[in-house]
């Protein structure tokens, strides 16, 4: 290679100086002017008979004029991103240009002692053979970089709607560094702005180093750190360089080759991190998440090496794969933890639904224990009223008994009835606590029973037309009683008083009400006539102690009804005591 | 069960009241279709004397000193069956009741009842059966219908009430006497005591069966 402005080939005479190919220039800065001439000599054993072509895998320069056996062979390129050393090169040799033995190309670039620039290896060969090497190249370097922009950027995409859900620090950094990757790709592919450097290069330093800050940040969550200050200044330093590659100056490549070096760096130590987490991770992915920070950041450091030249610059550019082998390193990690979440959600749910089972047999127990002392209450009020019924009635037959005893003046006979009243008051007593279960006829049945020696002394006949009732609701031990009493009462005035030949009982059922009818062909009473003695007022008042009404038609000497209405649902049930 | 009217009803008592039980003996003797085969104060003396030969007629007293007279009527029930029971009771609850009927008792009397309705008793348990009051009747088809439901013993296919049978409980237990019973049945009354006859002994098999099967379950045989 030569330095020299001159527009002319050099001829094989002038100081050529020997270099070896990929030349540097940030490592070997050119000397004086910006022109470098090349000279390149190869041997071919004969005239090809394919088509053959030039490749270059870089191609960095603004101009670039390639002379084959001292004639021009194509014109210099404008390249609109000076500094962006993706793009390579196919030129076509036509077969004509080429000779048998010896051949000189010559090529003249401008060149600059920035990093990434200087001049690539150069492939001859056949077109056909060309043309796959560029492509295997391009698919390399770019399409597959395309490929893994959108589908990290997916994954991106989705680490962040998790973590929307979840709300775990490490599915965002994830994310964004997923979905930023991807959008830059994406907008890379879409369209190559030309034209505002200023624009394009913030993207391209973006595009370059903005991963590293999210990624190392990622990399402090995953070991439960937090580093406030630290990554405060790294998100500052990183708006900085960004900005200043927006504004040209000799300062953007310093800038450029301070980040391929420093971005890397902190990305390895916030990898270490990972190896003291101070949080629970298991050995095996602390050294995955470590690893793959240890990857990306050598990749950096790798293109830092090969932008610099100590590394052949023209080698692929890692830093397009950095993200990729990063993020499939993390993102089982990320997934994990996610997955660990979602499991922790649903043992929690699991948990608390053992935990509402248990306290609702709770309640049903409690309710159970509710129900039974509220039944006990139940009966106690009802043994609470016997008593206090017995006491009434029989306690004050008894101790009217024993007066008579006392005084005197009782008959034997008169002694030996009352007794067995109060016996029989007894027995109709304990029968109202029998259990009729809201059967009407049966509580009839019973007083009929007990009254069959009466009537059978009597030589009454009873006709007996007793249906079969519905069921009476809350047909308690105190309204059966005050049944069997008014019954008891309404059987023995037609006995004693009615001197009737035929009783009729009779039930019926209606619109909700059961009536009982009591029918004699006796003398009949004036209706008000007799009133105290009689019990008529009694009777009524038994009535209503049993929810119902009482009704009395007469006629003197045409026979007596009595009806008992009963509502057989709870409506006009009397207070309990 | 029929027997000829001309041989007096045999009829002995266990009581161990004094006064209760002369009352009693008094009764039967005041009948010149009954004769007293025996009275006695404890439940042991009864079986004793029940080893070997029943009366037609057996009147047991429930609270026997040394034992319950429950126990008299299920010993006297396995070994003499023709040999009509009745327990002495003072309220004829049903609890009391229902336990004599399953212990093989056909009826009750009640304590402190006139003579001549011991007697009247006695001719009709005779004749057919002693009335059982509504209440009794109803706790009857309860408890029958309850144990068809409980029972799974596997060898036990015995139907526990068939609808005639059922049809004459409802009806007792609205206050009919048999004889209206029949009627409403259109059935002779003989029937009516035939289908009672079987209720009873349905209660008594099926409380010792479920006793037994009871005790199966349980695992005590």
């Amino acid at each position: 290679m030569i330095a020299t402005d001159d527009r002319q080939i050099p001829f094989a005479d002038a100081p050529w100086e020997p270099i070896a190919l990929p030349h540097a220039w940030y490592r070997h800065p050119p000397a004086a002017g910006r022109v470098i001439w090349y000279r390149i000599p190869f041997e071919l054993a004969e005239k090809p008979r394919m088509a053959q072509a030039l490749f270059l895998r870089r191609m960095t320069v603004t101009t670039m004029d390639f002379h084959l056996n001292g004639r021009l062979l194509a014109p210099h390129t404008d390249i609109a991103a000076a500094g962006v050393s993706i793009t390579a090169m196919q030129l076509r040799i036509p077969l004509d240009r080429l000779e048998q033995g010896k051949n000189v190309l010559h090529i003249r670039v401008s060149a600059s002692a920035a990093a990434m620039q200087g001049m690539p290896r150069i492939h001859v060969g056949p077109i056909d053979e060309i043309r796959v090497r560029a492509a295997r190249w391009r698919f390399v370097q770019s399409e597959i970089i395309t490929i893994f922009g959108f589908g990290f950027g997916m994954i991106g995409l989705l680490s962040l709607l998790l973590w929307r859900a979840d709300r775990d620090e490490a599915m965002l950094w994830y994310g964004a560094t997923g979905a930023a990757f991807g959008l830059v790709t994406l907008a890379w592919y879409l369209s190559l702005p030309s034209g505002n450097l200023r624009v394009i290069l913030p993207l391209i330093y973006t595009r370059f180093f903005g991963f590293f800050t999210p990624m190392a940040v990622l990399q402090l969550r995953l070991s439960g750190r937090r580093w406030p200050w630290a990554e405060a200044f790294l998100w500052l330093a990183f708006a900085a360089a960004c900005l200043s590659m927006a504004i040209t100056g000799p300062w953007q490549s310093k800038v450029w080759s301070v980040s391929t070096l420093v971005f890397p760096a902190v990305l390895l130590v916030c990898s270490f991190s990972l190896l003291r987490p101070l949080i629970p991770i298991s050995a095996v992915k602390r050294a995955i998440l470590t690893l793959s920070g240890v990857a990306g950041a050598s990749f950096g450091v790798y293109d830092a090496l090969r932008g610099t030249g100590y590394l052949d610059f023209d080698g692929p550019i890692m830093n397009y794969y950095l993200i990729p082998v990063f993020m499939v390193g993390t993102g089982a990690a990320i997934f994990e933890r996610f997955i660990a979440g979602v499991r922790r959600l649903r043992d929690t749910n699991v948990e608390l639904q053992t935990r509402v089972a248990a306290k609702t047999r709770e309640i049903a127990l409690v309710h159970e224990q509710v129900v039974v002392a509220e039944r006990e209450r139940a009966l106690a009020r009802e043994r609470r009223r016997i008593m206090a019924d017995m006491h009434d009635v029989l306690g004050s037959r008894l101790v009217g008994l024993l007066s008579m005893l006392q005084s005197g003046r009782a008959q034997r006979d008169q002694l030996e009835q009352e007794l067995a009243a109060a016996l029989d008051e007894l027995r109709m007593t304990i029968d109202s606590v029998q259990p009729v279960e809201g059967d009407l006829g049966v509580v009839l049945g019973n007083v009929r029973h007990r009254m069959r020696s009466v009537f059978g002394a009597t030589g009454v006949s009873l006709e007996w037309q007793v249906a079969e009732l519905s069921h009476m609701e809350n047909l308690t031990p105190a309204r059966v009683l005050s049944i069997q009493r008014l019954l008891l009462e309404v059987f023995t005035n037609v006995i004693k008083h009615s001197a009737a030949k035929t009783v009729r009982v009779s039930t019926s059922t209606d619109d909700g009400t059961a009536q009982i009818v009591i029918e004699d062909d006796g003398r009949g009473f004036e209706a008000g006539r007799c009133s105290g003695g009689h019990g008529i007022g009694n009777l009524s008042t038994r009535a209503a102690e049993a929810g119902g009404t009482l009704a009395i038609s007469t006629v003197p000497g045409g026979g007596t009804r009595v009806t008992l209405s009963l509502p057989l649902g709870q409506a006009g049930l009397p207070s309990t005591g | 069960m029929a027997e000829s009217e001309g041989r007096p009803v045999t009829v002995a008592l266990v009581e161990d009241d004094d006064g209760a039980r002369a009352r009693l003996v008094a009764s039967i003797c005041a009948e010149p279709a009954m004769r007293l085969a025996g009275d006695w104060r404890t439940g042991a003396e009864a079986l004793a004397h029940l080893a070997n030969e029943a009366p037609d007629v057996l009147l047991v007293d429930i609270g026997l000193p040394d034992m319950s007279g429950l126990e008299v009527v299920r010993a006297t029930a396995a070994r003499h069956p023709a040999c009509d029971i009745l327990v002495v009771t003072v309220f004829g609850d049903e609890q009391t009741v229902l336990a004599a009927l399953e212990a093989g008792a056909r009826g009750y009397l009640l304590k402190g009842s006139a003579s001549r309705d011991i007697a009247e008793d006695i001719r009709e348990l005779r004749h057919g059966g002693s009335p059982l009051s509504p209440v009794i009747a109803r706790q009857v088809l309860k408890r029958l219908h309850a144990r068809a439901t409980r029972s799974a013993a596997p060898n036990y296919d015995e139907s526990l009430l068939t609808a005639r049978e059922n049809e004459i409980l409802n009806a007792i237990a609205r206050g009919f006497s048999y004889a209206e019973t029949a009627k409403l049945l259109a059935i002779s009354v003989q029937t009516v005591h035939t289908h009672l006859k079987h209720i009873y002994r349905k209660l008594a098999v099926h409380s010792k069966t479920e006793a037994v099967f009871e005790a199966d379950k349980r695992g005590l045989l």
